[in-house]
């Protein structure tokens, strides 16, 4: 379970998040939506560990996140940042340095890297230069070495945004079989309407670094309407 | 100064150098990163290496022969006036540059690729291969950024070497010598082996750095 508790947020004088809370289940999907600039991703940097709240708590099953703990609690996380980055590798090595860096054996990690590459599409171009891919193409591969490493928690900004409806969908499906089979705990940021239908068992709307609405499963779609709007 | 004379000062530039700056790199570029990654003394730490980064090599030299001279505290070792105590001076001399210019390399990655590898690697070793991997071009620029400070450089050798003719003589303590001796044809042409050499030594890391570009 993840859960947070209270989080405050500044920069300076901008304050981004002023004491949110979220729990996600195992098992679950949370998608958090809200206007740009609501604190959608200083939330999921933070709850990446690659931020720390000025106040307030995050916990992983029951731990609770601090300095000292981050790295072992990281290696529980795959966090996939917005236009899904990569590294100066091939498709292929982008997956498996990834598991390699987190102490899988280099068989094991063959492997898994090529299941990984084949359930997004990307096995073909398994030896091209990451950064040579589209857009499009590097989310899906940041996407497969976020399922390749096998979290028990994943958290997405924006997973599917520069995807095409074809590859969003199946990205969707890999998603919510993934949380359904291994009861992970995932927490998506979304502007897509439609991600959020599919997706969400519970959804929290972030206004001006406030949880100004939560719903069980996807908001109707007057709300989602004017969420969206 | 015949042409044996000549090939014997130039490799010895050569093995001087290289040596130096490849130990210097193989030290200074994990130091780099670790600084430059790590939260504690982050700002100490980098402010006291691009301090060290100005050492005068005379300084250095002067520091350096009191330690090693027979009476020193080092002087056991044997290194004074020797072509290894030399690579001792330029790798001390160097180890600045590779470390404070790997850590202005790593600080500027982008900050995406930097937590990318933040949130992978948990192992510490992977964590340095990874950026190091990112920053390659600039590690690179950072030896040969040593290299040619250490190919240049003759205020600490010719201290700790002494410039002895076949044994610790450069191409830079030869040209010191030469000028002084008033042979001014002979240190001109010791100054154009001297950038034939550094010449070389830039094609060689333009060729890689072209070749790691087409990647």
């Amino acid at each position: 379970m993840i859960e947070a508790g209270g989080l405050v947020k500044s920069y300076g004088d901008l304050q981004v998040l002023r004491g949110v809370d979220l729990r996600v289940e195992r098992g679950e999907i949370a998608c958090v939506v809200g206007p740009n600039g609501a604190g959608k991703t200083t939330l999921l940097r933070i709850l990446a560990l690659l931020e720390w709240p000025d106040r307030g708590v995050v916990t992983y099953d029951g731990v609770q996140a601090t300095r000292d703990n981050a790295a072992s609690l990281r290696a529980r996380i795959a966090y996939v940042p917005q236009r899904g980055h990569v590294l100066s590798l091939s498709v292929r090595n982008n997956v498996l340095f990834a598991l390699l860096a987190r102490g899988i054996p280099a068989e094991e990690a063959s492997l898994r890297a090529d299941e990984a590459l084949r359930a997004v599409g990307l096995y073909g171009l398994r030896d091209k230069h990451a950064p040579a891919l589209s857009g499009g193409q590097k989310q899906l591969l940041a996407l497969a070495r976020a399922f390749a490493l096998q979290p028990e928690y994943l958290l997405l900004d924006e997973p599917t945004a520069s995807l095409d409806p074809e590859n969003a969908g199946r990205a969707r499906k890999l998603l919510r079989e993934y949380v359904r089979a291994r009861r992970a705990a995932a927490v998506v940021v979304s502007h897509s309407m439609s991600e959020v239908r599919e997706l969400a068992d519970k959804t929290i709307v972030l206004v001006n670094g406030r949880v100004v609405a939560a719903y069980a499963g996807a908001p109707d779609d007057a709300a989602l309407s004017r969420l969206f709007a | 100064m015949d042409a044996a004379e000549l090939l014997l000062i130039t490799g010895l530039t050569l093995r001087v150098s290289l040596t130096a700056v490849a130990l210097s790199s193989a030290l200074g570029i994990p130091a780099g990163i670790l600084i430059a990654t790590g939260q504690r003394r982050r700002k100490a730490l980098t402010l006291a290496v691009n301090t060290a980064m100005g050492t005068p090599p005379v300084l250095l030299g002067l520091v350096l022969y009191l330690l090693l001279s027979r009476r020193g505290p080092l002087g056991f070792l044997g290194l004074l006036f020797t072509p290894e105590g030399m690579i001792l001076s330029q790798f001390l001399l160097t180890l600045p540059i590779t470390t404070g210019l790997t850590i202005s390399a790593i600080e500027s990655l982008p900050r995406e690729t930097r937590e990318l590898i933040e949130s992978l690697a948990t192992r510490p070793a992977f964590k340095m291969l990874l950026l190091a991997n990112e920053a390659k071009l600039q590690l690179l620029a950072a030896s040969l950024t040593a290299l040619a400070r250490a190919v240049s450089e003759v205020g600490s050798v010719i201290i700790v070497g002494g410039n002895i003719r076949y044994y610790t003589r450069v191409l830079t303590t030869a040209i010191v010598y030469h000028t002084n001796a008033g042979e001014f044809e002979a240190a001109l042409w010791l100054g154009a082996v001297l950038a034939l050499v550094y010449l070389s030594l830039n094609a060689v890391v333009l060729a890689v750095r072209t070749a790691v570009m087409r990647e």
